[in-house]
């Protein structure tokens, strides 16, 4: 019987939904989270041909008997919606107020220690720490995951010393002490669903070593689509009670197939029993 | 034989493929723009039954009672069988996604002067050749708003296939060559395609795009389901696109100058929504019950049947049983 495997189906699409809201929920508070939308999506259809040649005369819908066979998870999306504000006064925590993405890069080295490439990341998430870098001879902004902060032309920022009083204005230009040391560069995707998502707040950024980001990317800060909020973090743009609606939702879902799937065995159990006598 | 078996045989056939069509409907409970199926359930062609060789008749003046004649007892069905799955298309609900590509389409179409329950749905097509319009047979229809763009940059289904505009041609959101929309991509109420000019910060509209391909499908009964929420038209004559001056009937239309419900256009989209299946969870679990419950009586009369004909089998002719 065809609707065992229909509620099959439908449960196993219904799981993996289940899997998108929960790890929207795990990262309720993390930094830059842009939160992803299951949605589903119907299979094919079967279409049976047998049916009676007087039928032919007194139908609405073209010959044939078509039933569908169930459902499954056709899209994830990602909501790039706006999360809100964390003001945390910390001069180096940057929040990109609109579209766009930070250009982070880390260089790969080999076992003898030689950089074989530079891996370029995009990410959302703007809490970077002054830390001392030997490839780079100088202080750069790292990510957590140890990424570093690039500028406007893609290249890392280096700080010749350990400057106090960082100040970054709205168009990303980057001062300390009075000197200024470049603009960050925020990058517009065009599509970001196209982006591969990495795990650690990063996508990637799809680009060779060396590349700049501007043959690729426009720059948003300059389109005037995005401006910097110094000392502010963006938190996830997950909405707790949308995901638990969700949540409910499928649940609900889950639970009427298999309930069909409960029905569905009743009646095989009806037939399995004709002949019990 | 007792016939009995087979009508009841047909029914559990029947009933099976019934309980198919709703465990589907149910599956499809969170497919945007899903329609959910209603099963028809018919009975064979109805036959006379009579008695052959017959002596007895009534004996009625004027009418000659010869005997050795068929003799008419009643009529017989001989079972039933399920003949068509209609789509029931009436309007889903609809839930805010704020995803700029997803689109909910809100038909409210008035029948026309001959009484067709016209639907409205989007034109997607799988097409080769980008840059050429798609071909009348490659178009199929949908109500599902749910979409993404894909890698080459053009507004695609969940399932691939490409979004059509009123031209049937492909929509292009994201030219690397030219202007990207992106996420800034907007639908208007109306279907039009526009962008945000990042210069002047004005509404354009989409190169080469104006609307969205909305078909209006004068007998959506004939539309054949695919699956994958796609249906493909098998009807006489062609599938009219919505009509512009339709389109704009909706101004007209909310400045009250209409009165009458014949007039068309009445419709309307709405981006960063979806349309929500039209599955009631309640009524298929009830449908379901009740088909497992009527599966049962089937099954009941089969074995009562079977019962009878051991009586045939085993009792008739045995001495002293």
């Amino acid at each position: 019987m065809q609707s065992l495997n229909i509620s099959t189906a439908a449960m196993r699409g219904i799981q993996q939904a289940l899997d998108t809201t929960s790890n929207n929920l795990a990262n309720l508070d993390t930094v830059g989270y842009k939160r992803r939308v299951a949605s589903f999506s119907e299979l094919l259809s079967d279409s049976m041909n047998e049916q009676p040649a007087s039928d032919n005369v007194n139908r609405n819908t073209p010959a044939g008997l078509r039933i569908g066979s169930g459902a499954r998870l056709g899209l994830t999306k990602l909501d790039m919606g706006q999360g809100s504000m964390k003001q945390t006064d910390v001069p180096t925590d940057v929040m990109i107020e609109g579209e766009g993405y930070f250009l982070v890069t880390r260089k790969v080295k080999d076992v003898g220690g030689a950089i074989i490439q530079e891996e370029n990341r995009l990410t959302r998430d703007g809490n970077f720490k002054v830390q001392y870098n030997n490839d780079e001879g100088g202080y750069v902004l790292h990510t957590a995951s140890g990424y570093i902060l690039t500028d406007n032309n893609g290249v890392p920022f280096v700080l010749p010393e350990p400057v106090r009083n960082i100040q970054i204005s709205q168009n990303g230009e980057l001062m300390a002490d009075g000197n200024s040391y470049g603009n960050i560069g925020v990058w517009k995707v065009d599509n970001p669903d196209q982006l591969q998502q990495i795990g650690q707040n990063l996508y990637d950024a799809q680009l060779a070593s060396g590349d700049n980001p501007a043959t690729k990317y426009t720059n948003a800060l300059e389109d005037g689509m995005a401006t910097l909020r110094q000392g502010a973090l963006e938190t996830s743009n997950v909405n707790m009670m949308e995901e638990m609606s969700q949540l409910v939702n499928v649940q609900r879902a889950y639970q009427l197939n298999s309930r069909a799937i409960g029905i569905s065995d009743q009646m095989m159990g009806i037939a399995n029993s004709l002949r019990s006598r | 034989m007792i016939r009995g078996l087979y009508t009841s045989a047909s029914g559990m056939l029947a009933l099976q493929n019934r309980q198919e069509s709703l465990a589907n409907n149910l599956a499809n409970i969170n497919t945007p723009g899903f329609k959910q199926d209603v099963g028809v359930m018919r009975a064979f062609p109805e036959q006379l039954i009579s008695r052959i060789r017959d002596q007895e008749g009534p004996d009625i003046q004027g009418y000659p009672n010869m005997s050795g004649q068929a003799a008419v007892i009643g009529r017989l069905n001989s079972g039933v069988y399920m003949s068509e799955a209609l789509p029931m298309f009436t309007q889903g609900d609809i839930a805010e996604t704020r995803n700029p590509y997803d689109v909910a389409l809100l038909d409210n179409l008035q029948p026309d002067q001959d009484g067709n329950e016209r639907r409205l749905f989007y034109s997607v097509a799988k097409i080769e050749d980008l840059t050429q319009p798609a071909q009348p047979e490659d178009i199929r229809y949908t109500r599902n708003g749910n979409w993404s763009v894909n890698s080459d940059g053009y507004l695609v289904t969940a399932d691939g296939y490409y979004v059509l505009d009123n031209q049937n041609q492909a929509i292009l959101v994201n030219d690397p060559a030219g202007v990207s929309a992106g996420q800034g991509l907007k639908i208007s109420q109306l279907g039009e395609l526009q962008y945000e000019d990042p210069a002047t910060k004005e509404l354009e509209d989409l190169p080469n795009h104006q609307r969205l391909g909305l078909a209006v499908v004068t007998d959506p009964m004939k539309l054949v389901r695919e699956g994958t929420n796609i249906f493909r038209y098998e009807g006489d004559g062609a599938v009219e696109a919505l009509d512009v001056a339709e389109a704009n009937d909706q101004a007209a239309l909310t400045a009250g100058q209409y009165t009458t419900p014949t007039i068309a256009g009445r419709y309307g989209t709405q981006q960063g929504w979806i349309e929500r299946a039209n599955v009631d969870p309640m009524q298929t679990m009830t449908s379901m019950m009740s088909a497992l419950r009527a599966y049962e009586a089937n099954q009941r009369v089969i074995t009562t049947i079977d019962g009878t004909l051991e009586k045939a089998a085993n009792e008739i002719g045995r001495v002293n049983g």
